[in-house]
Formats: structure tokens, C-alpha cells, sequence
């Protein structure tokens, strides 16, 4: 027989962003298009949709959460340190670690959707990425600064 | 019909989901959980068919008189059209 839910409308679950914490906190997965430049070269402005469900265990280092700061500002950026009140967490593409209270985190992306290619958080390609990035992680900041201080320089001498 | 080029049928965790991605992403932003039936009929759309191929294909699959599943799947398949998830 049919299962008659197929036939309830209602029962496709359409939200939108503002509705991201309520269903994660009801246990319902979520999908969102990502937007921002914090997390490249893996989440791009409006072009890669990420695929979240809920959290219902400590998070590890090198996950990818969905927290919401307390202006309500959804944000998804990488665990990169765990203490036991905490997450530290920085996107793939920032300098800064930003440590929030656990309670924050909402849920952990288990699939990245861009254009037609899935990657899951499980694929051996994705976990290479996730182990070279922290990896580089040092150079790159340094890399970051250095540019930093060569552009501030820049623009002093220009400015005098 | 068919479903736009970006719409994505798939399962994640063993849920049937269908979720928009690259070109397709404004039209939804989210994602529809589907039952059984309803993964069925949006696998049907992942290529060029019409409503009465669905019915036949639906027969063969679900132990349901005909009208009934043709009303159905005009009914589902009008909310998918609704959504602007459909090429025509």
C-alpha cells in the first residue's frame, strides 16, 4: 500500500535560514547556501550549500559546526580546539580563533554540495583537505600578516 | 518535464532529501525531506518524463488503484511544479 504520508504537503519541510536553529534543535537536518568569504577555498558566497544535522555529541577538532552568535548571526567555521566549557574554532580562510561556549554549537556539516559534486566530511579527498590545511595552517597565517604589514606600509608611505 | 539542472535527489544518512545546488540554489533554500513515495517520484524527474509515465511507473512499484495514484501524483507533482523546481 501507499504510505499515506507522501500525500501531506505538510510534511515536506520547507524552512528558511531563520529557521536553521529550530529544526536542528527539534533533530531535523538542515541545508543552507553558504554565504561569505571566511570559510574558502571550501564554502563559496552563495555557491556551495551545506548539509547540517543536529549535534548530539561533543564536537572533534577539524569538524565543521553551525553555531549562532547571540545576534543571531549564523556562522559555520572550523573546531580547532576543544576545552571543556569551549570550541575554538576559524574559518578555513581567517587568522583569528574565536572561542565559543558549547551551547552555541547547533550542528556539524556532514556534506558540502557545489555545483553538481558532493562532498561528504567522510570522503578521503575532504579529510586530506581537512589534515593539509591544518597543516599549512602556520604558514598561512604567517603568509597573512606579512601581507598585511606590506599593504598598511604601502599605504603610510603613500599617504605621507 | 524534468527537474532543473542543480536540483538534487539524494540521501543523506539514510534519508531521502532533495536539495538545490549551484544553479538552482535560489529556488530553494533548504531542503524537502521525502518519504518513500516521494523520493520515488522525484527519482522519476531526474529524467525527461510526463505525469502518466509516473502513474505507470508508481503501478508497477505501490499496491494502489490507479486513480488514486494518479490524483496523488498530480497533486505532488503540482507542488514541485509550484516551487519552480521543474523544466518544461
Amino acid at each position: 500500500m501507499l504510505p499515506n504520508l507522501w500525500r501531506k504537503f505538510g510534511s515536506w519541510d520547507f524552512w528558511m535560514n531563520k529557521t536553521i536553529a529550530g529544526e536542528l534543535k527539534a533533530g531535523r537536518m538542515v541545508a543552507t547556501k553558504t554565504t561569505g568569504v571566511s570559510m574558502r577555498p571550501l564554502l563559496y558566497e552563495r555557491k556551495t550549500t551545506a548539509i547540517i544535522e543536529p549535534l548530539r555529541r561533543e564536537l572533534q577538532v577539524g569538524e565543521l559546526p553551525i553555531y549562532q552568535r547571540p545576534d543571531g548571526y549564523y556562522v559555520i567555521h572550523r573546531v580547532v580546539g576543544v576545552d571543556p566549557a569551549h570550541y575554538y574554532t576559524r574559518g578555513d580562510n581567517c587568522t583569528d580563533i574565536e572561542k565559543i561556549p558549547k551551547s552555541w554549537a547547533l550542528g556539524v556539516v556532514v556534506e558540502i554540495l557545489r555545483g553538481n559534486r558532493r562532498i561528504r566530511v567522510t570522503d578521503r579527498g575532504y579529510r586530506f583537505y581537512v589534515a593539509f590545511w591544518r597543516w599549512i595552517t602556520p604558514v598561512r597565517i604567517l603568509y597573512y600578516r606579512v601581507r598585511g604589514k606590506i599593504r598598511s606600509l604601502r599605504k603610510s608611505s603613500a599617504s605621507v | 518535464m524534468k527537474l532543473k539542472k542543480g536540483v538534487v535527489v539524494c540521501d543523506v544518512g539514510g534519508n531521502p532529501m532533495v536539495i538545490c545546488s549551484g544553479e538552482a540554489l535560489d529556488l530553494l533554500n533548504g531542503l524537502i525531506h521525502n518519504n518513500k513515495t516521494g523520493d520515488f517520484i522525484f527519482r522519476q524527474l531526474q529524467q525527461e518524463t510526463t505525469q502518466e509515465k509516473i502513474v505507470d511507473s508508481m503501478l508497477e512499484t505501490f499496491d494502489a488503484p490507479r486513480e488514486v495514484i494518479a490524483a496523488d501524483a498530480a497533486e505532488f507533482v503540482a507542488e514541485i511544479r509550484k516551487l519552480g523546481l521543474l523544466d518544461e
